[in-house]
């Protein structure tokens, strides 16, 4: 069979896994209300770059269709999804708040050296209308519960807030390309490389102080006073600073505290997000399981102002993350599966017909073989 | 109970330079060998297994989790744009990275030619600051030496690490101009947990306070060539 760059191929045991999470994590959404939608993987490229960051569109595959449209294959489904809910919103065909969840596939052009399309599964919720804490909050717990009925054991949420970073870059007085740059110094906790950036830039100390602190390696609820320390009569910090304590303190007593951890540099994934976001990571699969937060914005890229929440997680690597026993899956090669079909095809496949109206397991086998 | 963190160090050019740096920052690790296992550095919970891997590979074992902690240079992390951690510096390891070519052959002879061909082990690096340069360059990727690329009329010029000027100069190169500047990281898997993290803190603080002494900056040998 020739190597296609294009398609990754499943095979029967890595299929049947992938399923059963499907299966747990529609059901928990379905659990919390939240109605399942299909989105095209096709879509006309210019009505969705406008809530596409550079990266995505860099990423993204493109071709014309044959009246000349520029198309584009789906790189993360959230967007699609404010488009839809953007347009059902506009004509009074949905309700707020609007709770979705889907299981779509992606597909994107890989990082690193080859630039090879790699296609994957995401499953998620979007939580659209709801401005308030509450909604952030749901969020989480939805993602907890999904996680924990898949039976999850090593996983944690890193905490941050893409509001908070941005506000204190801009404090800097940083053009875009060097917010750009330390940005990514942020996400590669390199307290270094910002010190290095901002002091040639010649910002003043204690934002070069306060956009290191959100680098801090470690993490935790310290980096929160340390901001609040270094930018006292910051109101607008102090605002957001206050939503992700009660955010931490509400999750605690809610007895999820061992999963939660403020980690400000937790900055990657989309560019979407405007507020408290979270990054699921996995020690065992070495990895991100998904990500989620608050984007505030995206909607308005489709004409609908509307505050949203929501999350996505990558099948295949919670594939990765749960041990093959961690997932009851059904045996399909037992024996007593077999009809073995012989001189009487008739026989045989009468036979098959009877077991699969009685729903019993059933396998042929040629008496040749 | 004692959990096991396992680290990478890039094989070849700072091999050395890095193991004398954890030797000093209080990690027993014995001369020679490929794989070490440290019991109990810093008397935490934590047995640090220790390996040797190509330097380009350091990255991916780092992104994916089979180790937790590696050693690379910011041109390989740039090439292979793995997403890592790099929160730790080292203050040796550091080199700038050349658009070099034969001696005899200037920047204007370069420019006056309907396209150029390179050779160099990061394509992606040098594709990114040549496409802003005015000039039309075919870029080659090769694994070994990029020198020997020109050598054998392979390319015009090339782009890599300038480690030796001296050499440079004897083996019949020069230096046309500076394109970059690449630094060695420690990099961390970026879906490390709380007890890891404590670890790794600590070894950074380790390395911070037992530094080396910084060594001599590369120069590189510009001629007048261009001038």
């Amino acid at each position: 069979m020739a190597d296609s760059p294009y398609i990754a191929p499943a095979l029967e045991a890595s299929l049947g896994v992938r399923r059963q999470v499907t299966f747990q994590a529609m059901r928990v959404f379905s659990g919390w209300g939240y109605r399942e939608v299909q989105v095209p993987l096709i879509d006309y490229f210019d009505s969705l770059k406008r809530a596409l960051d550079p990266d995505a569109t860099e990423r993204s595959f493109r071709f014309v269709d044959r009246h000349g449209n520029v198309m584009i294959l789906r790189t993360d489904v959230t967007p699609s999804i404010a488009k839809l809910a953007a347009y059902q919103i506009e004509s009074a065909a949905a309700r707020l708040p609007m709770r979705v969840s889907y299981a779509n596939k992606t597909v994107r052009i890989d990082r690193g050296h080859d630039g090879r399309a790699s296609e994957t599964y995401q499953l998620g919720i979007e939580l659209i209308g709801v401005p308030t804490l509450a909604g952030d909050i749901e969020n989480f717990l939805v993602a907890l519960e999904c996680l924990d009925r898949l039976g999850l054991e090593d996983y944690q949420f890193n905490v941050t807030d893409h509001g908070i970073a941005r506000h204190l870059l801009n404090a800097t007085g940083a053009p875009q390309r060097i917010r750009e740059e330390v940005h990514e110094a942020i996400t590669a906790r390199d307290p270094t490389g910002i010190r290095s950036i901002l002091g040639e830039l010649g910002a003043r100390e204690r934002f070069i102080e306060a956009v290191s602190t959100l680098a801090d390696f470690e993490g935790g609820l310290h980096q929160l006073s340390r901001l609040q320390e270094l930018l006292p009569d910051d109101k607008v910090l102090h605002q957001r600073l206050g939503r992700i304590r009660n955010l931490f303190t509400t999750l605690s007593a809610l007895g999820y505290r061992d999963r939660i951890r403020i980690d400000m540099a937790e900055l990657g994934g989309a560019s979407y997000y405007t507020g408290i976001a979270f990054n699921i990571v996995s020690e065992v699969a070495g990895r991100s399981l998904g990500r989620g937060g608050r984007y505030d914005d995206l909607l308005a890229a489709f004409n609908q102002k509307q505050p949203a929440v929501g999350f996505s997680l990558t099948t295949e690597a919670l594939v990765d993350a749960l041990q093959p026993t961690d997932i009851d899956m059904p045996s399909t090669r037992a024996m007593s599966d077999a009809v073995v079909v012989g001189e009487s095809l008739v026989d045989a496949f009468q036979e098959a017909i009877n077991r699969r109206l009685e729903n019993r397991p059933t396998r042929i086998v040629s008496e040749r073989s | 109970m004692t959990q096991v963190i396992r680290m990478a160090l890039p094989e070849g050019l700072d091999f050395h330079a890095i193991a004398n740096h954890l030797r000093a920052a209080g990690i027993a690790l014995p001369q020679g060998g490929d794989f070490w296992t440290i019991e109990r550095p810093f008397d935490m919970d934590f047995d640090l297994e220790i390996f040797k891997l190509a330097p380009v590979d350091v990255g991916t074992y780092v992104e994916r989790g089979a180790v937790q902690l590696g050693v690379m240079s910011t041109d390989l992390l740039h090439e292979s744009d793995v997403e890592v951690w790099r929160p730790f510096t080292f203050n040796f390891g550091t080199y700038p990275i050349i658009f070099g070519t034969r001696q005899g052959t200037t920047l204007a002879s370069l420019n006056a030619r309907p396209q150029i061909r390179l050779a160099t082990p990061i394509p992606r690096f040098t594709r990114e600051w040549f496409a802003t340069r005015g000039f039309t360059t075919e870029i080659l990727h090769v694994k070994d030496s990029a020198e020997k690329a020109v050598l054998l009329g392979l390319t015009d010029g090339f782009v890599d690490r300038l480690v030796h000027p001296e050499r440079l100069i004897a083996e019949g190169f020069r230096a046309v101009e500076r394109v970059g500047t690449t630094h060695l990281k420690l990099i961390v898997n970026n879906a490390t947990n709380s007890p890891r993290r404590k670890f790794i803190s600590t070894l950074m603080e380790a390395l911070e306070n037992h530094q080396p002494p910084s060594p001599n900056r590369v120069a590189i040998p510009f001629d007048e060539d261009d001038d």
